[in-house]
């Protein structure tokens, strides 16, 4: 499978580029030139130089000392956010699709109970009915879009619950640990990760949002969404400000997207001839 | 009697993945009007992908060459709209899942009557009549209720006699068979041949019936050829291919259907 | 070995219901009893919607019927039963189905859907599987090299046989072949008949052979089920005896099958 990946070009592009904003966050203090709090009101909105490669924001501070460190939150609470409600997603549909009966009945109605809320609005709600804290808007984000997972996850499911391979892995006594674990999480992995790759765009852009809305990371920790939100203040007389935090988002949120497709092809094993 | 169709030479090739694939080497054969073709041969042996390329059903990713003179007339590299006319109108094709040829949605008179539509200019109640003399033709009861059934309220045997008739409405002058009876119960099998051959005597159409079932070709088929691996290994009349047959594999297909044949006939004798 | 059905009844909740939360049912098998002793050939017999294939899943286990019940030597399958008994019946019957495609997991090479058969067996280490796999594809005329195979490299014919190693793999007593080779190719169809017929004088199988095919009923059954509207038509008891059945829908299976002229006219 990967040497299937190997072959395909904007997967590997999309794979270093998200690899390369990875390391970038991981490795933050020893590639930013400045520190990201540091500001310096006599170098504001300085064109890009040497000192600052891409310049100063309003504060002062070196906006590419901020993106760098402002990767860690970006993608680090959006992989939180991803997995949490992938994995309640996941497990939920597994056992709606499965089980049947009054287990899928009972799990189901309950999704589309939450599926009835408008989903930004509720995490609105929810983050300035907790409280402004991070963490409360991981717990939002889950909270509102596991439902959606598990009703995706639980068609697949069906799909192949009557499937042969399963009836005779019954029929010749197999737990339902067993089927689960070998059969239907290969069977659905494909559609998975896809789900997966979608789900980190929407969570970074979901992410930034909030921030961009004064309610997800504070100031002045760097976040892609919080320079964008002070970028928008001076979007009138400095509307380069907004353009690096702006692109970078983009970029990034495509290259997951890419990615998903990308992954799906190479998990499917009828391509494996080439 | 002049050949209605004569092929020669024909050959298909598919890309795949940077490499190219022959499905259909240089196959030759001729078929008559009152007669039928066999051609016998097993999945993957290019059997269907033959009658595709003549008709024109195959997609750019194929390759076809070769000639296929219809009534003096070259199927091969005619532009399309030409061929979409002959087909439907002087070729007719019969295939094989019966359920997935007809559309969900539709009521089945629905569909009937498009065929009259793509090819006529026949009004509506005359169009209607002759979908029911159709039916009735096939000794479908009731043609007017079933004409309001959608395909999914119909077996698959009454499906395919559907299918036939629709084949025949228009008077083809050749009637090309796709396994027609191969997803289907035996009952309903035996009446369709039976059903096939009535209209082979009747129309005076020419036919081709393809199958990978040596019993229902020496029914109804009067020459044949066997195809292996997209080529043809013999050819020649029913009688002398089945009873005297000089190709191996074709010895090996009527030694296999005799095996279980022989066995039906000393139990059902007895 | 003896394999005993008794009064199995099957009903499903109707999809379209005359009221809204209406509990209409539609019959599938209506009180049907059989037995299948060790080493016949059963052959059930029937057009499709007769309910012969949802026979086929409650003989071998696969669903619960709501009458009646199915005992293997004297155990009840689907009764209250004691660990002892669940042990004994836990490799009794294995089943081929008739869509080899969809029977396997596309994802599994041959390897791993033999080996997921052959790790239910006690003491089976993945080490001593490796030769039984190899024997296993020998034994239905595969070679070694298969076993690393996709399914969608095989082809029909390999791919069903691939589905009989499976069930054979977990030594049962009785196979359930549910039209397993209807699907196939004619030559293909006999090749796998033989092979079938083989492993039974090997092994000394049981089968219960589900088809519509007359053809292949005499090659391969000494008994015959007839089967019709959910209910058993006819009981061929001898394959002899076939010519005499009397139950009309019986007679015209038997006159329907395709004769091979002209090499055997009549």
């Amino acid at each position: 499978m990967l040497r299937r990946l190997s072959k395909n070009k904007m997967a590997m592009l999309c794979i270093a580029f998200v690899l390369v904003i990875m390391l970038g966050g991981l490795f933050a203090p020893l590639l930013a030139p400045h520190s990201p709090y540091e500001n310096n009101i006599l170098e504001k909105f300085r064109a890009p130089s040497s000192e600052y490669p891409l310049g100063t924001d309003n504060l002062g501070r070196c906006v590419f000392s901020r993106m760098i460190y402002g990767i860690r939150p970006t993608l680090f609470l959006s992989f939180l956010t991803m997995a949490g409600t992938m994995g309640i997603g996941l497990l939920t549909g597994l056992l709606a699709g499965y089980m049947k009966g009054p287990v899928d009945e009972v799990i189901m109605r309950i999704v589309d109970v939450m599926l009835s809320f408008p989903s930004q609005i509720m995490v609105l709600a929810v983050v300035a009915l907790m409280g402004v804290d991070i963490r409360n808007v991981i717990i939002a984000n889950v909270f509102i879009k596991w439902a959606w997972y598990a009703r995706m996850i639980r068609t697949n499911v069906v799909k192949y619950t009557d499937s042969g391979f399963i009836l005779f892995a019954k029929s010749i006594g197999h737990r339902t640990q067993y089927i689960l674990r070998h059969h239907m999480l290969p069977c659905i992995a494909s559609e998975l990760v896809v789900l997966a790759s979608l789900d980190m765009g929407w969570a970074i852009l979901n992410i930034s949002t909030l921030s961009f809305l004064g309610l997800g990371v504070q100031a002045p920790t760097p976040e892609w969404g919080a320079m964008l939100s002070e970028a928008k203040n001076v979007m009138t007389s400095r509307p380069e400000q907004m353009l690096v935090p702006g692109i970078a988002l983009m970029l990034l949120v495509a290259a997951f997207n890419m990615l998903g497709d990308c992954l799906r092809d190479a998990m499917d094993p009828k391509e494996a001839r080439s | 009697m002049n050949n209605i169709l004569e092929v020669g030479g024909l050959t298909v090739r598919v890309k795949e993945k940077r490499q190219s694939r022959t499905l259909v080497e240089n196959v030759m054969f001729s078929v008559r009007p009152g007669r039928c073709l066999g051609i016998l041969g097993e999945s993957g042996s290019g059997k269907s992908m033959t009658c595709k390329a003549i008709t024109g059903l195959l997609d750019s990713s194929f390759q076809v060459s070769g000639q296929a003179l219809f009534n003096g007339k070259k199927l091969i590299g005619m532009d399309a709209e030409t061929l979409r006319r002959i087909r439907g109108r002087e070729i007719c094709m019969i295939l094989q899942n019966p359920m997935n040829c007809f559309d969900p949605l539709h009521r089945m008179g629905k569909q009937m009557a498009e065929g009259f539509e793509a090819h006529t200019a026949l009004p509506r109640a005359e169009v209607r009549q002759k979908c029911v003399a159709t039916l009735e033709n096939m000794r479908i009861r009731n043609p007017e209720e079933v004409l309001m059934k959608y395909p999914h309220q119909l077996s698959g045997g009454m499906l395919q006699r559907v299918m036939i008739g629709l084949a025949l409405i228009m008077e083809p002058k050749l009637i090309i068979a796709d396994e027609p009876t191969t997803a289907i119960d035996s009952i309903t099998q035996y009446s369709i041949v039976e059903e096939l051959k009535m209209i082979k005597s009747r129309n005076g159409a020419a036919m081709i019936f393809i199958s990978h079932d040596l019993a229902v070709i020496s029914q109804i088929a009067d020459e044949v050829i066997v195809m292996r691996d997209a080529k043809i290994c013999q050819s020649g009349s029913v009688q002398d291919v089945m009873l005297h047959p000089t190709d191996e594999y074709t010895r090996f297909l009527i030694q296999k259907k005799k095996a279980v044949m022989q066995k039906f006939y000393q139990v059902v004798s007895a | 070995m003896r394999l005993e059905a008794r009064d199995i009844a099957v009903s499903f909740r109707r999809e379209r219901q005359q009221k809204l939360f209406g509990l209409e049912r539609q019959t599938v098998l209506d009180g049907v009893s059989l037995t299948i002793e060790k080493g016949e050939s059963l052959a059930l017999v029937g057009e499709s919607g007769s309910g012969k294939s949802t026979l086929g899943r409650v003989l071998s286990g696969l669903l619960k019927p709501e009458r009646g019940d199915v005992a293997i030597d004297g155990i009840s399958v689907y009764g209250r039963r004691g660990k002892q008994d669940t042990e004994f019946l836990r490799h009794k019957t294995g089943i081929v189905f008739q869509d080899y495609t969809s029977s396997v997991n596309p994802r599994f090479r041959v390897r791993d859907i033999l080996w997921e058969s052959l790790r239910t067996l006690d003491g089976m280490t993945k080490r001593a599987a490796e030769s039984e796999i190899c024997g296993l594809l020998k034994q239905v005329g595969l070679e070694e090299g298969y076993i690393n195979r996709y399914p969608h490299e095989l082809s029909g014919g390999q791919l069903q046989r691939v589905c009989i190693a499976r069930a054979v793999a977990i030594k049962p007593d009785f196979i359930v072949l549910d039209e397993a080779v209807s699907s196939l190719d004619a030559s293909t169809q006999t090749q796998v008949m033989d092979l079938l017929l083989d492993l039974r004088n090997k092994h000394g199988f049981s089968y219960l052979f589900i088809t519509h095919d007359l053809t292949a009923v005499t090659y391969m059954c000494n008994r015959v089920l007839f089967f019709y509207q959910g209910k058993i038509a006819e009981r061929v008891e001898r394959i002899e005896d076939l010519p005499r059945i009397r139950h009309p829908y019986a007679k015209q299976l038997l006159n329907s099958v395709i004769g091979l002229d002209p090499i055997m006219a009549g």
